[in-house]
């Protein structure tokens, strides 16, 4: 009878006996969680075979997709991927990882007006990715758009780091200069 | 003297709860004096001037509109060109307009679309010759549009 | 006890229990912050004198002008309600123009032989919609409409005329269809849906006031009869003059009523780290999200 009990008090401890000298810093959240008692909730759910598919394309789109192929260029919202012609000048525009052409807008202070003591901001367009020969680049560009504006236009040009920034033009011309280049 | 519309902080150490809860400062409550709150004091968070709100309409383009004033006074004793005259919308100047902005939160300064809205014409401003960008490149007047470059955009919208 | 006959200790400490958490930011010292007032005595209050005693000055206020000190410049004028007074009960919604999704078809972010549904276009990223700011999805607007050249199949949250006729005249399939903020919630990014363990909800009904516009078979509601619509469709090609073709494009067939995504029941919860998807057992939960009808009349 005596040994019986011992065996019973043997069995109640478990072998979790070793895991309860477990200190509290240890393991702080099995000694909160194991205070409390755990919700009972009949939220009991069993597996479904879905199509998993309809899942998939609900995902966000990572990476920039690719182009498909279209039969005729422009394609119906009038953008046109660089042409062969885009090769055969002394320098090269490289269009964006979105497939744009890399123009971008920025505002500079200019002078001080002073009549209306307030400071006048000038449109910059900056024509960036730019390889190769950059001033013949941006030769032909003053030519094209004088052309278009009759009024002369200021760039500045940055070799090193293959930028273009010009005063003066808006930006659908330049657009237009680097779509009859090809690029 | 002048008092500035900065709040400070009062902690509830130096007054009872209840003396707390009666003088919250609600929408109401504020004197009119510290109409500009640049930090609230419960979440200390800007708060849009509520007199600017109820008086002033920000179009997407930046511009404030307001009726205007004495519009509502003594209309039985004007004339007929000023009953008409009188319900239109005034615009406001560029001081005007930039201090209004200051006064408001940027919710407030969002460009925001509604399908049907009265005054979708007015949302859109042209002829302008200041930049179309701000410090960040971010449109000012105009609506953001997606994938599009100026040549497709300009064909079809007329934002500038 | 009565509240009057608590002893200044008891009061103390129930202003203390009360008052808010200090955290060791507050105690922290706070380096080049202004501790002291800004000295403006009354003397250097004479403007225009020099121009250190006009920058030493208290400055006014915005919008101060001469007069009375109580009525700056914007309380001179009259309050009009229609400005801003229905700011949290107006309803915004996204531009989306037909040339903008001919570019995103164009250039690959859509795929026009799936159905186009507030999903497809959120998942783009080019695009954000913020439920907390009361915007209910997208407004398609007309912008492009001449020449669109794609036969889609689309589900926006508002389309103009023009811009279902452009839709119909391409050979596509538009409805218009309502998400309630937490359906739109799940719409605009399903992965951080998915990731956080919700239950795909069921899509309620639209408020009393929007119920009219989801029935109307002219705006090509998702709840009005599809008889009507394809009456409508026919009337709208006459009426514009376009010649409509023989059938519309059918990708998918329609979401029901309560259905937030193609493919997937309301009620079942996606684990997208085993790839597998769980439906309730319950059988409370189980009648609860079959029925389609929404159990909240207004949401």
């Amino acid at each position: 009878m005596f040994s019986r009990r011992l065996i019973i008090r043997a069995a109640q401890f478990s072998t979790s006996q070793s895991k309860k000298t477990e200190k509290l810093w240890e393991n702080p959240w099995k000694h909160a969680l194991h205070q409390q008692e755990q919700p009972r909730t009949s939220a009991k759910v069993l597996e479904v075979p879905i199509d998993w598919s309809y899942v998939e394309r609900l995902m966000p789109i990572e990476i920039i997709p690719d182009v498909p192929k279209h039969e005729t260029y422009p394609t119906p919202s009038g953008w046109t991927p660089p042409t062969e012609a885009a090769k055969t000048h002394s320098y090269y525009v490289r269009r964006r990882r979105d497939h744009m052409l890399p123009l971008y807008l920025e505002r500079k202070r200019d002078l001080l007006n002073e009549k209306t003591l307030d400071f006048d901001y000038v449109e910059l367009v900056v024509l960036r990715n730019v390889d190769g020969n950059i001033f013949d680049c941006e030769n032909e560009l003053r030519q094209f758009v004088e052309a278009q504006l009759d009024h002369p236009i200021a760039t500045h040009v940055d070799e090193l780091k293959g930028r273009i920034k010009i005063k003066g033009a808006p930006r659908k011309i330049i657009e237009q200069f680097l779509y009859s280049k090809g690029f | 003297m002048f008092k500035i519309g900065l709040q400070t902080a009062q902690t509830s150490l130096t007054r009872t709860p209840a003396v707390l809860s009666s003088s919250a400062r609600g929408i109401a409550n504020i004197p009119a004096h510290e109409y500009h709150i640049r930090f609230d004091q419960q979440s200390g968070r800007k708060r849009p001037a509520q007199d600017v709100l109820d008086r002033f309409k920000r179009l997407n383009n930046g511009m404030w509109i307001h009726a205007h004033a004495g519009k509502n006074k003594l209309r039985y004793m004007k004339d007929d060109k000023w009953q008409k005259t009188s319900l239109y919308y005034e615009t406001c100047t560029k001081e005007q307009c930039q201090m209004l902005d200051k006064l408001v939160t940027p919710f407030w300064l969002r460009p925001k679309h509604y399908p049907n809205d009265p005054y979708q014409a007015y949302n859109v401003r042209h002829g302008i010759d200041s930049p179309r960008v701000d410090d960040k490149g971010r449109f000012v007047r105009e609506r953001r549009k997606v994938l599009l470059d100026d040549s497709t955009s300009s064909r079809y919208f007329n934002d500038c | 006890m009565s509240q009057a006959l608590r002893s200044a200790k008891e009061r103390a400490l129930q202003i203390v229990e009360q008052a808010s958490k200090i955290r060791i930011q507050d105690a922290r010292d706070n380096l080049g912050a202004r501790t002291s007032g800004r000295q403006v005595r009354k003397a250097n209050n004479q403007m225009g004198h020099t121009q250190g005693a006009l920058e030493r000055a208290a400055k006014p206020p915005l919008g101060w002008i001469w007069g009375d000190f109580f009525r700056p410049w914007q309380r001179m004028f009259p309050g009009e309600k229609h400005f801003n007074a229905d700011i949290n009960v107006r309803r915004e919604y996204i531009p989306l123009s037909l040339i903008e999704l001919t570019r995103l078809i164009d250039l690959g972010w859509i795929d026009p032989s799936k159905p186009i549904d507030i999903s497809t276009l959120c998942r783009t990223q080019k695009f954000q919609i913020n439920p907390n700011i009361r915007q209910y999805g997208f407004d398609l607007t007309e912008e492009g409409a001449d020449s669109f050249p794609y036969a889609i199949d689309i589900e926006v949250q508002y389309a103009t005329q023009s811009a279902i006729a452009a839709v119909e005249k391409a050979g596509g399939r538009i409805r218009t269809s309502y998400y309630d903020v937490n359906a739109l919630e799940a719409a605009i990014d399903p992965k951080k849906w998915f990731e956080k363990g919700n239950v795909v909800p069921q899509r309620k009904a639209p408020p009393k006031t929007l119920i009219g516009y989801y029935m109307d078979a002219k705006n090509r509601g998702y709840l009005a009869d599809e008889s009507d619509i394809e009456n409508n469709r026919i009337n709208l090609a006459n009426i514009r003059g376009y010649k409509l073709p023989d059938h519309e494009m059918v990708t998918e067939p329609l979401k029901t009523v309560d259905q937030v995504f193609h493919g997937i029941p309301a009620g079942s919860v996606i684990s997208l780290a085993d790839k597998k998807l769980y439906s309730p057992t319950n059988e409370i939960h189980r009648e609860y999200y079959s029925k389609q009808v929404a159990d909240k009349q207004y949401s």
